[in-house]
């Protein structure tokens, strides 16, 4: 008797064509080899998708200064270690003792998009300080300084969004290429920023 | 037609996908750290071009595409290490399928990396073969083909395993 390994996979796959599957079910009706195939193709496709549920969700923060620094192990070779202490230990200091200003210097180098407006990205910006719920209504984040820390003119992200989208405003606004709209100019971004951030630690 | 692109911000899309998008760079790399490297990498490509994002495919799509071209680009840099599926891919709990998603995770490593993907795209996210040729640009016979052999060499090595 013929078997039909490749189409019991295509039917498992949802793959086979109506006319075809119905004589393969008829098949199956009266070959046992050939149901037993489509027991192992069925459990192999279960077993994939189990796999793939075990692997450890994304944590988010992680996130270094720029986007292309990591503090990888490929970075902390044994060579670097100390600086990377030092460094370690004084950020850490700063972290206790230095109160959170709202000095914002860290320029990146983050285009503005050709059809973009100072009024878009400071929405985007407003965007990831706040969710829009479902109705409509705007709801700050709950967990305090989730969105971006300033130690000492240090930037800190909780994200990669987070961190480009702020970068982006921040450069596009700064350079001044953003002059149309709202008159945003580099004082009045950094209000708009700062208020935002306010909002973040405060509430 | 041109399709109305939907609006979503790009906090939405970090949060609507970039689990998907881990397990599917995972799939092509097979290492973890490597893989949650990609995710920020794709959405860092994603904000510098998302005016280049004409409403012509999904969003999903659309960030498995970058995902796929990071990954690609990624494995064939020196520094890639490209042997392993590291321990800690597998959480370790006493349950009963604890051995099987061992089983499944040695199984993974002796077939190809594309064989790997491409497994990940069909079982895991439930797409068409038409719609993984949309993300890899393979066409749909190859993809089947492919699926196919890497199907029977897991059914072959699950089976050899359950016997030992």
């Amino acid at each position: 008797m013929k078997h039909f390994e490749y189409e019991i996979n295509l039917m498992v796959e949802n793959e086979l064509p109506p006319d075809k599957k119905e004589k393969l079910l008829l098949h199956l009706a009266v070959c046992k080899k050939c149901r037993n195939t489509l027991l192992d193709y069925s459990e192999i496709k279960s077993n994939i998708i189990g796999f793939y549920n075990t692997l450890p969700e994304n944590t988010k923060i992680r996130l270094p200064l720029t986007n292309k620094i990591r503090f990888s192990r490929k970075v902390l070779t044994p060579g670097a270690l100390i600086p990377v202490s030092i460094a370690a230990s004084i950020i850490l200091a700063a972290l206790v003792f230095i109160k959170p200003g709202i000095h914002l210097q860290k320029i990146s180098s983050f285009p503005l998009a050709k059809n973009e407006t100072a009024i878009g990205r400071i929405n985007k910006l407003e965007n990831f300080a706040f969710h829009k719920n479902r109705r409509g209504s705007k709801s700050i984040r709950k967990k305090k300084r989730e969105i971006v820390v300033d130690y000492n003119n240090i930037l800190v992200f909780n994200n990669v969004i987070n961190q480009a989208i702020y970068l982006k405003a921040k450069n596009s606004l700064s350079s001044g290429l953003l002059s149309s709209g709202k008159n945003y100019d580099g004082e009045n971004f950094n209000k708009v920023i700062n208020s935002v951030l306010y909002n973040c630690y405060n509430n | 037609m041109e399709k109305e692109i939907e609006n979503i911000s790009s906090t939405e899309l970090y949060e609507e996908y970039s689990e998907d998008i881990l397990r599917y760079s995972f799939s092509i790399l097979r290492n973890y750290e490597e893989a949650r490297d990609i995710v920020q990498e794709v959405f860092i490509h994603h904000l510098e071009n998302e005016e280049s994002f004409k409403g012509q495919c999904s969003y999903k799509t659309w960030l498995f595409v970058i995902t796929r071209n990071l990954c690609l680009s990624r494995r064939r840099s020196k520094s890639f290490n490209n042997e392993r599926i590291e321990e800690h891919s597998v959480k370790k709990s006493y349950t009963d399928t604890f051995d099987i998603n061992i089983s499944m995770r040695d199984a993974l490593k002796r077939i190809s990396k594309e064989s790997s993907e491409l497994l990940y795209l069909k079982e895991y996210e439930g797409y068409s073969y038409a719609e993984i040729s949309e993300i890899t640009k393979l066409s749909v016979e190859n993809i089947a083909v492919k699926l196919f052999r890497a199907k029977k060499f897991l059914r072959k090595y699950l089976k050899d395993f359950k016997d030992e």
